[in-house]
């Protein structure tokens, strides 16, 4: 076991970083003034990793969509009953989510540390699939299919990423569809949980009020060194060209919605944190609620409310995205797309590269206030192969130079696209 | 444990309540301005804070306003209108990071407090003395589209119908912001009058919560709201008494792929102060992954994703909502009122009792960890009239039985049935 503290002088906290011998990431961060303890004890498993083999001679096979999020229902249900009861009994509550390249599962407690995480240890390697209750999911997860349907937020992002990919599997919804988990069975979720939910796939991942000692003597104790799992993912080929400029569909809303985004070239890691945070600053600059653009959009009537400005990536994908309602979709695009070209040609000023900076400085400095918070972002430093502070960092390190570059590389015209919902009969 | 706020009165009129608690970042201000929600009123009330924060004499359009927040390392003021009973509340608030964390010694919190104060007191008008028409414009558009987009989520839409369908004719039943027409017929000499008014006649709160000092704020409030001495007192009046009457059946339709299926009880009026009691009934019969409705009705039947219960104490009603496939409404009401008749035939064990209960400790114990939402909690605690620390409600739900809770589950009764579905004949 090899244990590393990671400090940030800047902020004043710091985390244990854990090389278990099972081959499990832990990761600790103690918050002693805080009366709650949230543990996600998650996997490098998502809706994305539908192709994948689990024996170098043998070929890749491909799952049905949207079993991943299946497979989370079902570990929630062991032999004795819904793992929601393990934790009701200390009072503790408990959740799950799959995303597009991970699944984790995780409980909040304010007593009972100990129990509860030897449960959620103990439930998540327990995989428990017979035929009926592999079946008796299928109507509750349709209805969540259902729900998603009828989303507008949700329905205008997936049309965003099925205009931006040609084959990367980031477009296919993560729940899959009514069809495609109908071909779910128990012996292809045992076949997935075996490939997905190794140890050396997996982080722990803890903050707030716990003993790390405590923490590490129930890990000794649940997760035991196993043989290396082989498996391999298929490398999707994605071009970098988009599928499609333009996509919408119609539904009950009452203003128009839009997301406009850009496919970005894949990156990961500490480049892929860079990068996202050098977008996050140049999008905060151009159309944040301190720029120009965006009060020259609402004094035109074109926008109300807020725009979404976001950095979205992982294995094989990179999207920048902005957002929001308005009465024409189109036009705002149009003049995104012009103040785009006007801001590659004068770069960024000094005055607002400071004020972005501030801002996304502030943030990433809250980021820190909150036990369930600092719990995610450990999980997805980790899965992101970056440290938790390194953000805070980057953002303290940036110059207006590395923005200038990233502005040239990113937010190309020829990999934009709009995507938007309009109301039913305006489309 | 956290603390009670201390209270402070400044004048007969204005209280100030002050938490601090140096675990957390950050600091927020909110001054909420106590009026009776009326029809003829609502409206023009509610588009006050909304066009307050958008800038003051200062800071006199939003593009200033923004850079001087951005700079502020992400600093906000906002606007919410809100209602509890009969009562409309006006919020304006400000937070942002602590200043022990600026990187140039900046006084962020005694900013931002100026700002908010600037933004009550100094707002722009023109040379009549009344909203700008341009600000105004912009404000109630958007008054107007958060009125009509309350129809994109559906869920919330369908709860909030409820509500209004429940006590229709009240104003109880009222929307926060009032109906399109009467935004629509507003003007800008109409709001400054609205303004004014709510200056002259508004009974007033300010809570300040965060890990900075209290004692600067409360000063440049106390010097600010000097002049406030509001006769009378505002409270809400006691819920209309709708009890008696048959059940309502209010069916939507719209063009959704999954119906909404909402359950609106009355509580008997003599019983609705019995708070605690009926928190924890809500809780044993659809508050968690434990209760009757999540076990019988999803995880038994798979009916649906989701079907909750929640307690409105304001309101003097319970809801219980679900999304579930359109054949099979009928179904899952049958099945919601199987579980409503258990709870009142005292049909629950004692370990769900005991979980339901030891939940709510669980969620009263983790409120002090966000500052966020242990300010919404004492803004609850100082509305009721009374200021329960969460220890308190922790040793008040302690003494509830489950005869309590029986007679709690025979005190309410199916009121209204909402339900939001297809077009006729469609899947």
């Amino acid at each position: 076991m090899k244990q590393t503290i990671v400090k940030n002088p800047r902020i004043g906290e710091q985390y244990y970083e854990i090389e278990h011998d099972s081959g499990l990431k832990v990761l600790c961060y103690p918050m002693e003034r805080f009366q709650s303890a949230y543990a996600l004890f998650g996997t490098r498993y998502g809706s994305i990793d539908r192709i994948f083999r689990d024996d170098p001679v043998k070929g890749f096979k491909t799952v049905p969509d949207g079993i991943a999020h299946y497979l989370e229902h079902k570990l929630f249900e062991s032999e004795e009953g819904d793992a929601f009861g393990l934790f009701a009994k200390y009072g503790a509550s408990a959740n799950a989510f799959t995303s597009f390249d991970r699944t984790a599962y995780l409980f909040s407690c304010t007593e009972h540390f100990g129990d509860c995480l030897r449960a959620l240890l103990n439930f998540v390697q327990s995989p428990y699939f017979t035929e009926e209750n592999v079946e008796k999911e299928r109507g509750i997860i349709g209805q969540e299919i259902r729900m998603y349907d009828d989303d507008p937020s949700w329905q205008v992002f997936f049309r965003l990423l099925g205009a931006l990919y040609h084959t990367h599997p980031v477009k296919i919804d993560i729940a899959g569809t009514v069809d495609s988990i109908a071909k779910i069975t128990p012996e292809l979720l045992y076949d997935c949980y075996r490939s997905f939910y190794s140890l050396d796939q997996m982080a722990l991942a803890i903050a707030g009020r716990f003993s790390v000692e405590e923490a590490l003597s129930i890990v000794d104790e649940l997760c035991l060194p196993k043989p290396p799992h082989f498996l391999e993912r298929e490398v999707v080929k994605e071009p970098s060209s988009i599928v499609s400029a333009y996509a919408s569909r119609s539904l009950d809303v009452a203003l128009p919605l839009f997301q406009i985004g850009w496919k970005e070239p894949p990156c990961e890691g500490v480049d892929g944190l860079k990068a996202e945070t050098e977008i996050m600053l140049l999008l905060s600059c151009m159309f944040g609620e301190g720029s120009k653009f965006y009060n020259d959009l609402r004094d035109d009537g074109l926008i109300t409310a807020g725009l979404d400005l976001d950095a979205m990536w992982g294995r094989g994908y990179f999207l920048s995205m902005v957002g929001g309602e308005s009465k024409d979709p189109k036009e705002v695009a149009r003049r995104v797309a012009a103040q785009i070209a006007r801001q590659k040609e004068t770069g960024v000023e000094e005055a607002d590269f400071q004020r972005v900076r501030r801002l996304l400085y502030g943030r990433a400095v809250l980021s820190f206030s909150r036990v369930s918070d600092v719990a995610n972002s450990l999980l997805t430093s980790s899965f992101c192969d970056t440290g938790l502070f390194d953000r805070l960092e980057i953002i303290a390190a940036v110059t207006r130079e590395d923005l200038i570059r990233r502005l040239k590389t990113s937010f190309l015209p020829e990999r934009m696209a709009l995507s938007a919902i309009y109301p039913k009969g305006k489309s | 444990m956290s603390q009670k706020p201390e209270f402070v009165p400044i004048t007969s009129s204005v209280s100030f309540y002050a938490l601090q608690d140096d675990k957390f970042k950050s600091n927020r201000i909110s001054i909420h301005f106590v009026l009776p929600l009326r029809e003829e009123t609502v409206s023009a009330y509610a588009l006050v804070p909304m066009i307050l924060s958008k800038g003051y004499r200062e800071c006199p359009d939003f593009l200033s306003l923004s850079r001087k927040l951005e700079s502020l390392y992400g600093g906000w003021i906002d606007a919410a209108i809100k209602k509890y009973g009969d009562l409309q509340i006006l919020t304006l608030s400000a937070g942002g990071m602590d200043n022990t964390f600026a990187l140039t010694g900046e006084d962020i919190t005694g900013e931002l407090c100026d700002m908010l104060c600037n933004a009550v007191f100094d707002p722009v008008l023109d040379e009549n003395g009344y909203f700008p028409e341009t600000t105004f414009r912009l404000e109630q558009q958007n008054l107007l589209d958060a009125i009509a987009s309350m129809i994109n989520d559906k869920r919330f839409y369908s709860v909030h119908r409820t509500v209004q369908e429940m006590y229709r004719g009240n104003a109880v039943g009222l929307n926060e912001y009032g109906t399109e027409e009467a935004v629509r017929a507003l003007t800008p000499e109409k709001v400054t009058e609205a303004y004014r008014r709510m200056l002259a006649e508004a009974k007033v709160m300010i809570q300040f919560c965060g890990c900075g000092a209290p004692a600067p704020v409360r000063e440049k409030m106390a010097a600010r709201f000097a002049d406030f001495r509001q006769a009378g007192s505002v409270a809400a009046a006691p819920l209309p008494d709708i009890d008696g009457r048959e059940a309502q059946r209010i069916t939507e339709r719209l063009e959704v792929a999954q119906s909404k299926l909402v359950l609106g009880l009355r509580i008997t009026p003599d019983y609705r102060e019995k708070h605690t009691a009926l928190r924890l009934m809500t809780m044993i019969l659809g508050g968690t992954p434990s209760s009757l409705l999540f076990k019988q009705v999803r995880e038994k039947q798979s009916l649906c994703y989701y079907c909750a219960a929640r307690y409105y104490p304001s309101l003097g009603m319970i809801t219980i909502d679900s999304g579930v496939e359109h054949e099979k409404a009928a179904r899952a009401e049958a099945a919601i009122l199987e579980q409503l008749s258990n709870m009142q035939k005292g049909r629950f064990t004692d370990r769900e009792f005991e979980e339901a209960r030891l939940a709510a400790i669980n969620s009263y114990r983790t409120l002090g960890d966000a500052l966020s939402s242990i300010d919404e909690y004492y803004w609850g605690r100082i509305m009721e009239g009374e200021i329960r620390t969460p220890e308190d409600m922790i040793a008040l739900l302690s003494g509830v039985t489950r005869d309590d809770v029986i007679e709690a589950a025979n005190q309410v009764t199916v009121d209204t049935v909402f339900l939001l579905t297809g077009q006729e004949g469609s899947k």
